[in-house]
């Protein structure tokens, strides 16, 4: 294998990594967005009870401190 | 001495070309872009629209040593910068991209599709590792760079690829080029930190 072919044959392996890359990515994307629309509502509930603090309208939540 | 004159000389001759040619798009570079981040700026503001005539001068000394590594190697360049804003409309009427495909299948009919294909390889290796380098500077003074726009690997993979593919091309001028990118950043980098 000469010097020539063993640049060209890195070359084309390296193409392959970022064509192999740039697919994941958007496909990683698409799948994390939709992972996170359905995560959100979850977390900010759980954000919300924790701090008594709503994270969507800005009020305090009192009502626990009126049951407690 | 044979050796020296009939084999060494011609590689100085084509370093010589290659660096004229990278120092001639670099002060075009720093003029348009009004960059203020190096040592060359302060004379590129002080020379004005002068800096026109030197690197004239320049290209014309560095076509002389070695024609068809200048030609393409100029043209390389102004195909990357003509990537950083694509979709611009210039003087002559076309888009950016328009522009910069027509002037690289010129250049590859006249002077051969490796020449042209190493040059703009190369070339596309040095703008992708300068956007590496550069990405925190950049990121502050809110220029444009492609680590920026496509993430760090993509670049990184880009560079990669133009490097490999310009060193089976054209080895030497690669090696060349690199060279002369590395002698004329180094003179440029300031020597304190620059003011943020």
């Amino acid at each position: 294998m000469t010097l020539t072919s063993w640049f060209l044959f890195v070359t084309t392996l390296l193409a392959g990594i970022l064509l192999g890359y740039l697919t994941g990515r958007k496909a990683g994307r698409k799948e994390g967005f939709q992972e996170g629309i359905l995560y959100a509502p979850l977390e900010l509930r759980r954000r919300a009870l924790l701090d008594d603090f709503c994270l969507t309208c800005g009020r305090e939540m009192v009502f626990r401190k009126k049951n407690e | 001495m044979s050796f020296v004159r009939l084999e060494l000389w011609p590689w100085c001759g084509s370093f010589l070309a290659v660096l004229f040619t990278g120092v001639a798009v670099s002060l075009m570079d720093d003029y348009l872009d009004e960059e203020e981040y190096n040592r060359w700026a302060g004379w590129v503001h002080k020379t004005g629209r002068g800096v026109v005539v030197y690197m004239a001068v320049l290209l014309m000394a560095a076509a002389s040593l070695r024609l068809n590594w200048t030609v393409t190697l100029f043209v390389g360049a102004y195909a990357v910068g003509m990537w950083q804003d694509l979709a611009r409309p210039l003087p002559s009427g076309l888009k950016g991209w328009q522009e910069a495909m027509i002037l690289l299948v010129m250049t590859a009919f006249h002077f051969g599709w490796g020449e042209m294909t190493s040059s703009l390889a190369v070339i596309l290796f040095i703008q992708a590792l300068d956007d590496m380098v550069d990405k925190r500077l950049d990121q502050e003074t809110a220029l444009r760079n492609w680590t920026l726009d496509w993430g760090e690997t993509e670049v990184a993979l880009l560079a990669g690829i133009s490097l490999f593919l310009g060193l089976a091309l054209h080895p030497v001028k690669v090696i060349l080029v690199i060279l002369a990118a590395v002698l004329i950043q180094y003179s440029k980098t300031p020597k304190k930190e620059a003011p943020v």
